[in-house]
């Protein structure tokens, strides 16, 4: 155990040098606590329902980020898997009235089953196959939730109507509560950035990034990548299966419709997050989450002074659309690559600078993550 | 001489093509022993149909008595058989520090039979500590060569079957790796080797086999094997080719 | 005729009409795939416009005959402006042109639907003859349908096989390198099997435009069925394109003529499941490098 906490605190201080901790971690730390003061600092009930938003697809972000972003493999399955968290949920609060605190794991249990029951059909195949299957799969569910009525109410959904389970004298009710709710689902949203850390920081972390450099290098080093992909399904299975019951309480209801957890334009959305944000970061589904959520918000106000004028849904879908083609085209790291890069050129530029200035050269810049 | 590793009439076929035509080989305890042969006789089908990755139209392959033939390329990998690649031979966008950290296999039950202490121990082996930090993708070639070697010897190999490890390297970088593959040797791990160039492997392995379109055509020292007949025109052979082709 | 009897020719016939559009749809989306290794979602999103622009050619009062025509063309224009602009920087990441053509259906959708609105438009019928025979009913635009996709299919394997296009086409889909070091021109032959793909799913959109009624999403709907007849023919094989166009087609009309309807999709997305675990790369897997990251 000691050894254990020992080569721990070792990992930590190779990842991050002292001279970048004033840089880099504090003013990130600072950012990610931002978000503690979000009810304090955004002006209306409608921005802090955004920022409700914003933590509910974090959790879906991070958990898509294990599977495609660490694992490299591209399922088309995820938010479905968010949909079949929320429909679990439904239906054990419906009919059972059981409590959110026990509905929070049932949800990601049983969105886990869901992804281990698809993945061990679809991860014999591999690239394309694997997330055309995926996508078939997410496609039945979908025609599963529409067509089993007596199960899902068909096209109608299940609505849900009461409030998450008060702890002592808080209550969560979303329209007295919203404060509450808020910090209810954003501690879940840092739970889930804890959770892809020390993901990333494990021995399995490490085997799934392994998968996805080189899958031929990692089978024959030893590491079984079958089981280690249907690991990765599940644990982003289990993500979203959580955040399932926060759109469950937030929405108030679950459906397979257009704007569902079940459309191809989630499915799009949240590729489109972890894409912009950055797919081989930590915090790259973050920054795409809250990009996601925010961006129509900033862009609407400003495209309202031009001549286009009004903003559509469908304008900003064709602007997201586009922002999607851009980033792969122009910046596939992201923003958190090119932040990277750009602090990497800065961080050499200093040292090239001190170096001429004779002084002593800081460590080198950080590992990659 | 203990022969660890048993080929028997293994053979393959690509779409009629025979790549392999009932190839025998024992590979001895502790030894180096090199594999050479003329572009396309099936030497790296070979080492692809021992570890699993590719599966032999027939014959069979015995590691330390066990049949191994029909088991998955990461169950051999565990079982002390690790191979390297000529190509993609490490991961890109990790350190070398955890490339060597996600192939490493150290706590198996008790007596791990693991040879180095730690990877940084493992790092300083191979020679490659300063460049711990660094994205994998970013360090110069035979840098990146000596780390897929290095992903190997952190998987906890028996046996390290390595496919062209000197090639693309210059005459002195050449050398260090035929340093390096000796104090393999000297470890415990038995070293088979694929190569092309003849003076390398002649002066690193105590014995040679030589494969030619599939079949194992001479089998023994270094000197023997140099003045077989056979070997003798099939080199030629490929040497009037090449000269020809220029 | 028995009754049983022609209920089921009449489900054939159903399965005929539908297998033809499924089929100029994975020819396009095969094509594309088997030259670059792209697996271009987008194009249901092309189908859709192919048929809005059908559409609006014969409301601008051109004959439905010319409409078609001309929207495949202008499709197919479009297409190759996008493999200009954007496909040809992701050929040697083939899955980040697959997650372009993800951004582009989410832009091209919504242009339509800007441009066009979120209605219904009705069907555009040029025969409206229906054909009765032994109880089958066989409108003749169905039948227009069905020798136009033949025809289509048939000119393309005449393509394919003869002119020194598809010669180019062929050997750039087996090995891009060698096929450069030959001297035959990449570049173009690639920029030119996506207008072919984009013309194909425009001349499916035209068709279905005379068949049903047509609204913007319609294009995913089909995109997914040609996907998956694609999946199932072998990505990047032809001949399979239309062999499993057929089979999908048959196993979805007697799925939901014989079963339950509203279950319809989940048959034929069963099937590739059940085929892709079976054979990984279709029924008739093709050959050359690209397959491989279909493993």
């Amino acid at each position: 155990m000691v050894a254990v906490s020992r080569s721990f605190a070792g990992t930590l201080l190779r990842q991050y040098p002292p001279a970048d901790i004033l840089t880099i971690r504090l003013p990130l730390a600072i950012l990610l606590a931002l978000p503690l003061l979000a009810p304090m600092l955004l002006p209306s009930t409608r921005l802090l329902s955004l920022a409700i938003t914003a933590a509910i697809f974090l959790i879906v972000a991070n958990g898509l980020h294990i599977v495609f972003g660490y694992t490299g493999q591209l399922s088309l399955a995820h938010t479905t898997l968010w949909g079949v968290g929320a429909y679990t949920a439904a239906l054990l609060a419906i009919h059972y009235g059981w409590p959110t605190a026990a509905l929070i794991p049932a949800a990601g249990i049983s969105a886990a089953i869901a992804a281990v029951a698809i993945g061990i059909p679809a991860f014999r195949t591999a690239g394309f196959s694997f997330a055309i299957i995926t996508f078939a799969f997410a496609e039945i569910l979908r025609t599963v939730a529409i067509n089993w009525r007596d199960l899902t109410n068909g096209g109608a959904g299940l609505m849900l109507r009461t409030p998450p389970t008060s702890i002592g004298p808080i209550e969560f009710e979303t329209i007295r509560h919203l404060d509450n709710f808020y910090y209810l689902t954003l501690a879940f949203a840092y739970l889930s950035l804890a959770g892809v850390f020390l993901i990333r920081q494990s021995r399995l972390g490490r085997t799934f990034i392994a998968i996805r450099e080189n899958e031929s290098l990692a089978r024959s080093l030893g590491i079984n990548v079958y089981l280690h992909k249907l690991i990765a399904f599940g644990l982003s299975g289990f993500f979203a299966g959580v955040a399932g019951v926060f759109l469950l309480y937030n929405n108030q209801k679950i459906e397979p419709g257009p704007l569902s957890p079940f459309s191809a334009f989630f499915t799009i959305q949240f590729l489109l997050m972890i894409l912009i944000g950055g797919r081989f970061s930590m915090l790259g589904p973050t920054i795409g989450a809250v990009i996601a959520v925010f961006a129509p918000e900033v862009i609407r106000p400003l495209i309202g002074l031009t001549p286009l004028g009004d903003l559509s849904t469908a304008r900003i879908q064709i602007i997201f659309g586009s922002t999607l083609v851009l980033t792969v085209l122009f910046a596939p790291n992201g923003v958190a690559g090119q932040a990277k890069e750009r602090y990497g050129a800065l961080a050499a530029a200093l040292q090239k600078f001190r170096e001429r200035q004779g002084g002593a050269a800081p460590p080198g810049a950080a590992a990659g993550g | 001489m203990v022969a660890v590793l048993t080929i028997e009439g293994l053979a393959k076929s690509f779409a009629g093509v025979r790549a392999l035509d009932g190839v025998d080989v024992e590979v001895h305890e502790g030894e180096i022993l090199g594999l050479v042969g003329p572009n396309g006789s099936g030497k790296t089908t070979l080492f692809n149909c021992v570890t699993g990755f590719v599966r032999p139209t027939a014959g069979t392959v015995l590691w330390k008595g066990r049949n191994i033939t029909q088991l998955a390329p990461d169950q051999i990998a565990r079982l002390g058989v690790v191979r390297t690649f000529q190509q993609k031979m490490v991961f890109p966008r990790a350190t070398v520090r955890e490339n060597v950290e996600m192939a490493w296999r150290g706590k198996r039950g008790g007596d791990t039979g693991q040879q180095f202490k730690s990877c940084d121990d493992l790092l300083d082996f191979l020679g490659l500590a300063h460049l711990k930090d660094r994205l994998a993708t970013d360090i110069p070639f035979g840098s990146a060569r000596n780390l897929g070697l290095g992903l190997a010897l952190a998987a906890n190999p028996r046996l390290l079957l390595l496919d062209e490890p000197a090639g693309g390297l210059n005459q002195d970088e050449g050398q260090e790796l035929a340093d390096l593959i000796s104090k393999i040797k000297e470890l415990g791990i038995t070293v088979w080797v694929i190569e092309h160039d003849m003076p390398f492997i002649m002066s690193l392995c105590e014995r040679i086999i030589v494969l030619h379109v599939g079949k194992r055509i001479a089998e023994g020292r270094p000197a023997e094997v140099a003045n077989d007949p056979n070997v003798i025109s099939v080199f030629l052979g490929e040497k009037f080719a090449k000269d020809s082709a220029t | 005729m028995s009754q049983e009897l022609s209920v089921f020719m009449q489900q054939l016939f159903n399965a005929l009409t539908i297998s033809g559009v499924y089929a100029l749809v994975a020819l396009g989306i095969t094509v594309i795939f088997g030259l670059t290794g792209i697996v271009k979602f987008s194009i249901g999103e092309l189908l859709t416009l192919g048929a809005f622009l059908t559409f609006a050619f014969w409301e601008g009062g051109t004959t439905f005959f010319l409409a078609v025509p001309l929207a495949a063309i202008a499709v197919g224009g479009f297409s190759l402006l996008l493999e200009r602009g954007a496909f040809r920087f992701t050929l040697d990441q083939p899955i980040n042109g697959f997650i372009v053509s993800l951004g582009l259906i989410l832009v091209l959708q919504n242009l339509i639907i800007e441009i066009w609105g979120v209605g219904f438009k009705a069907p555009i019928r040029p025969f409206t003859q229906v054909w009765e025979v032994g109880g089958v009913s066989m409108p003749v635009q169905r039948w227009f349908v069905v020798w136009v996709a033949v025809v289509i299919i048939g000119l393309l394997f005449m393509v394919l096989r003869y002119t020194k296009y598809g010669r180019a086409m062929r050997a750039c889909a087996e090995d891009r390198d060698a096929a450069a070091l030959m001297g035959i021109p990449v570049a173009l032959v690639i920029a030119g099997t996506f207008a072919l793909g984009g013309a194909l799913a425009a001349t499916a959109g035209g068709l279905l435009a005379s068949l049903f009624a047509i609204q913007p999403f319609l294009g995913s709907q089909y995109l997914l069925k040609g996907f998956a007849v694609a999946l199932v023919g072998g990505l990047g094989n032809v001949e399979g394109a239309v062999i499993a166009a057929v089979l999908v087609g048959l196993t979805e009309t007697m799925g939901s003529g014989y079963l339950a309807t509203e279950w319809r999709d989940a048959y034929t997305f069963g099937l590739l499941i059940a085929i892709l675990l079976v054979r990984p790369r279709g029924l008739f897997p093709a050959r050359g490098r690209l397959q491989e990251t279909l493993q």
